[in-house]
């Protein structure tokens, strides 16, 4: 065996930790001096289980199939110590992977990152934290997140949707993961899925955990839009701090469950984060502020029901009560400015300027 | 001895006409019935025997053949039994058969000779009228319900004993009153009324126009936010029934067998509101006689199916055709019968599992898996049927100031009345009665929007990511709005408030 980056495959596919992989590196100072020096006693001890897969793939012949059939499915290994690894990645503290699978465009590693992370189960407002921030962010970062429902959805979600760009990371085998619609329907130069598990992994608990620690290392700094008490997104809060990432969390009601968890992380620390231009000035980053298109021509009723809304979301009797009409003027007028794009209509017949 | 005489038996909603044959021959003494009759018929002979008995006639012991004509469809029901006794009086020579030429016999005996009540007199009636039968014996009980059609001599007789007075011209009975079947029209006794209703102001238009144009309507929103309450409403708001529909629903009601007694007829449209673990042939009709269900209760009138997603699959799966047809068919071993089923959908649901999405005030505990699943439980194709979803709640009674007092259901009835005459009027002799029921033929003709109005609902379809269905009931209810207008054409805000209208094909309940 000559090439590294096939010892390092071989390593990655034995099913150990990336903390266990990279003792054994440590120990070994090579992936190649390992492959050597496999099997030995002092070795089996160490990795227990997974010796007989390690000894199942200890062919180079069978390696190099292997990685022949990975490139002709269209995933590129991406390896540590070669080029086009993320130098942020590369850090002994993040624990990171030897191996990265990637699917989509991988020059995205190379740029800047922010990761926005939360709950599944995310109330109207962090949804509407994620929906519009993820927009926002769009312009001068890639997000990162991963691919739960609720928070991490509507973030990338919305990022695609406003021509951004994302990394997904997974905690499963790259080829176990179906593309959701709004995925697959977006142009794929714009989509990274990453993830350090061998093919035909299947999700556990534990690989939720342990992708967590590369959602933060990957990115510059990890927003927390909506999380409970102890939950995924604190922990990725936790490695980001471990990983000195600037942790942005979304303050919340005091009475919300939901925001338990990013209200603590504000009293331990992180920095409560109200508007996407607080995040950019605090990353220094140029925001161009206000490119707002013109807006059309507008009747009276139309001028008071945008001033009106200017000072946040209505009720549709609140906007009926203020402009004293009858409720069926009222509807009409507001799906036409609805139409017009001046505003939305949201869940309960509530309105609100569209952003 | 021979005796015939004319009498009525039900299939479906409408009466068919029987003939009771019977004959007396020498033999062992028994009485046999033929022509398929149910058990209830069957036992007819032990009730005919003591009623006879009890009203002082004599029955020899001799062999009775009863025969009911058509001998092969089945026969339900205690009506025979006046019939048979008679024609037993009439072939033991107590009667002759000449006073009962030409008069139909309905009702049941009880021992003592008493005649009972019995269901779907009135189709009855109306087809004895239409077979060209001019006299009629009915159940005094079933009185009421007989007044509202003329062309026939109804008399209600409470006993044998009396029929057989009245037939040998012992004593003159008058015939039922014809009663004009306006005269039943009541208010409807509503237990809400809308004044109570705070706020809401969007969600009461949208009943408004839902009962005006007889559009399906689906309420969505948070428990406690006021969809029962708003359904309960509804009634109070339902435009009269024409004489057509009275006669149409009464006829439903007489064959189920639940008249109200008072006044005999159904007055005011119907308000069903079946339980969710109702069966799918508690909604369809069916059971061994082929009742009819539910939904032909609801006949033109309000089927209200509350927290819609909490019936089964199967139970609203098998709405979808009523709903396109306007009637369902029930079919049994024993017949396949049709029943009109032209109702109203009312159906109200909470926005997600715990009923908190979108809220201002709770928080809403449930996954997006969690939401789409539940949403999910209503087919696309049911939801194609529904024309209106309007979101329920959101503000609080306190935050809105007191001058928001509702207008009273009075109120809005009197508009809703006015607009349905408009329909009634444009639809005259087509068979549709309000705008829900437009054809495809009639949407082109009457819902003929200008280009605006055109570009407008295309910018709605590609902006809101409305779904194609929601086409035809865009125009449905844009329709309705001009008619409330008193608007002769479909105009580009009728059509924009329209569009408000179509809440579950928003993309952001996804």
């Amino acid at each position: 065996m000559t090439d590294e980056r096939k010892a390092l495959y071989w390593l990655s596919t034995s099913g150990l930790p990336a903390s266990k992989q990279n003792k054994l590196l440590g120990i070994y100072g090579s992936a190649l001096e390992l492959f050597d020096a496999f099997p030995s006693e002092k070795l089996s001890e160490f990795v227990g289980n997974a010796e007989s897969r390690m000894s199942k793939s200890h062919d180079e012949e069978f390696l190099d199939r292997e990685l022949k059939n990975i490139a002709g499915k269209g995933i590129r290994l991406i390896v540590r110590g070669f080029a086009g690894y993320p130098e942020s990645l590369d850090v002994d503290d993040v624990q990171p992977p030897a191996i990265l699978y990637t699917k989509g465009n991988a020059d995205l590693l190379l740029g800047r990152k922010i990761c926005m992370v939360g709950t599944r189960r995310s109330t109207d407002y962090g949804k509407r934290v994620a929906n519009e921030w993820g927009a926002e962010l769009a312009c001068k970062f890639t997000i990162v997140s991963g691919h739960a429902t609720g928070i991490d959805t509507y973030a990338v979600r919305s990022c695609l949707a406003a021509g951004g760009s994302a990394i997904i990371v997974l905690a499963c085998g790259i080829d176990k993961f179906a593309l959701p619609d709004f995925m697959a329907k977006c142009p794929q130069d714009r989509l990274l899925l990453v993830s350090e598990y061998p093919l035909g992994t299947r999700v556990t608990k534990f690989a939720y955990h342990e992708r967590n620690r590369l959602l933060s290392g990957l990115s510059e700094a990890v927003i927390v839009v909506e999380a409970g008490e102890s939950s995924g997104a604190i922990m990725t809060a936790d490695y980001a701090a471990h990983q000195n990432r600037t942790v942005f969390a979304v303050p919340g009601g005091v009475f919300s469950d939901r925001s338990r968890g990013t209200n603590n992380l504000i009293r331990s620390g992180a920095i409560a984060a109200t508007s996407v231009s607080d995040i950019f000035e605090d990353l220094g980053v140029g925001y161009d502020n206000g490119k707002r298109e013109e807006l059309p021509d507008m009747t009276d009723e139309e001028k008071k029901v945008y001033k009106f809304l200017s000072e946040g979301r209505r009720h549709f009797d609140e906007i009926t009560e203020m402009l004293g009409s009858a409720p069926f003027e009222v509807s009409s007028l507001l799906s036409l400015m609805e139409l017009e794009g001046i505003i939305e209509k949201q869940m309960q017949n509530y309105f609100a300027l569209l952003k | 001895m021979l005796a015939k005489i004319n009498s009525f038996g039900l299939q479906g909603i409408d009466g068919y006409s029987v003939s009771v044959e019977i004959d007396i021959n020498n033999g062992l003494p028994g009485m046999d019935i033929v022509g398929l009759p149910d058990t209830a018929t069957k036992e007819s002979k032990e009730r005919v025997r003591s009623a006879l008995k009890n009203s002082g006639f004599r029955l020899s012991p001799k062999r009775i053949t009863v025969n009911l004509a058509p001998a092969d469809t089945k026969k339900e029901g205690s009506c025979y039994d006046l019939p048979i006794a008679l024609g037993l009086l009439c072939a033991t020579e107590q009667i002759s058969q000449d006073v009962l030429d030409g008069t139909v016999f309905v009702g049941e005996l009880s021992l003592n000779g008493d005649i009972g009540r019995v269901n779907g007199i009135l189709p009855m009636i109306i087809a004895a009228r239409q077979a060209g039968l001019r006299r009629m014996v009915i159940p005094k009980a079933n009185e009421s319900e007989a007044s509202y059609v003329g062309g026939i001599s109804v008399y209600a007789m409470s006993s044998l004993a009396e029929t057989v007075a009245f037939l040998s011209d012992e004593s003159k009975v008058e015939p039922i009153a014809v009663k004009d079947v306006y005269s039943a029209f009541s208010e409807y006794p509503a237990k809400e009324d809308l004044k109570y209703v705070k706020g809401q102001l969007a969600a009461r238009r949208a009943l408004e126009i839902a009962a005006a144009g007889g559009h399906n309507i689906l309420m969505i929103g948070p428990p406690g936010g006021g969809k029962t309450m708003l359904a309960k409403c509804l009634p109070g708001i339902l435009p009269d029934m024409s004489a057509d529909e009275m006669l149409e629903t009464t006829k439903i009601h007489s064959v189920a067998g639940v008249l109200p007694g008072s006044e005999g007829i159904v007055g005011v449209r119907p308000f069903r509101s079946p339980h969710h673990t109702a069966s799918r042939i508690a909604l369809t009709g069916g059971g061994v006689g082929a009742r009819p269900g539910e939904i032909s209760l609801a006949h033109n009138g309000v089927l209200f199916l509350d927290e819609l997603p909490e019936y089964s699959r199967t139970a609203l799966e098998i709405l979808r055709q009523p709903l396109e047809d306007g009637r369902v068919v029930v079919s049994r071993a024993a017949r396949t019968v049709e029943y009109p089923s032209r109702f109203m959908l009312v159906a109200s649901m909470n926005p997600c599992p715990c009923g908190n999405l979108g809220s201002q005030t709770a928080e809403c505990s449930c996954t997006p898996a969690q939401v789409a699943k539940y949403l999910s439980r209503i087919s696309g194709p049911l939801l194609d049927r529904i024309d209106i979803h309007i979101e329920v709640g959101g503000v609080t009674y306190g935050e809105l100031s007191d001058k928001n007092e509702g207008e009273s259901s009075a109120d809005v009835r009197r508009r809703v009345n006015t607009a349905r005459r408009r329909q009634l009027d444009r639809f005259d002799g087509s068979g549709t009665y309000c705008n829900a029921q437009m054809s495809n033929a009639q949407l082109e003709r009457y819902c003929d929007i200008d280009g605006d109005s055109a570009a407008l609902l295309r910018t709605a379809f590609t902006k809101l990511g409305l779904s194609a269905r929601a086409y035809t009931r865009i125009l449905k209810v844009a329709r309705t709005v001009a008619d409330l207008d008193g608007s002769e054409k479909v105009l580009k805000k009728h059509v924009a408030e329209a569009i408000q209208y179509r809440s579950l094909d928003r993309g952001y309940w996804q």
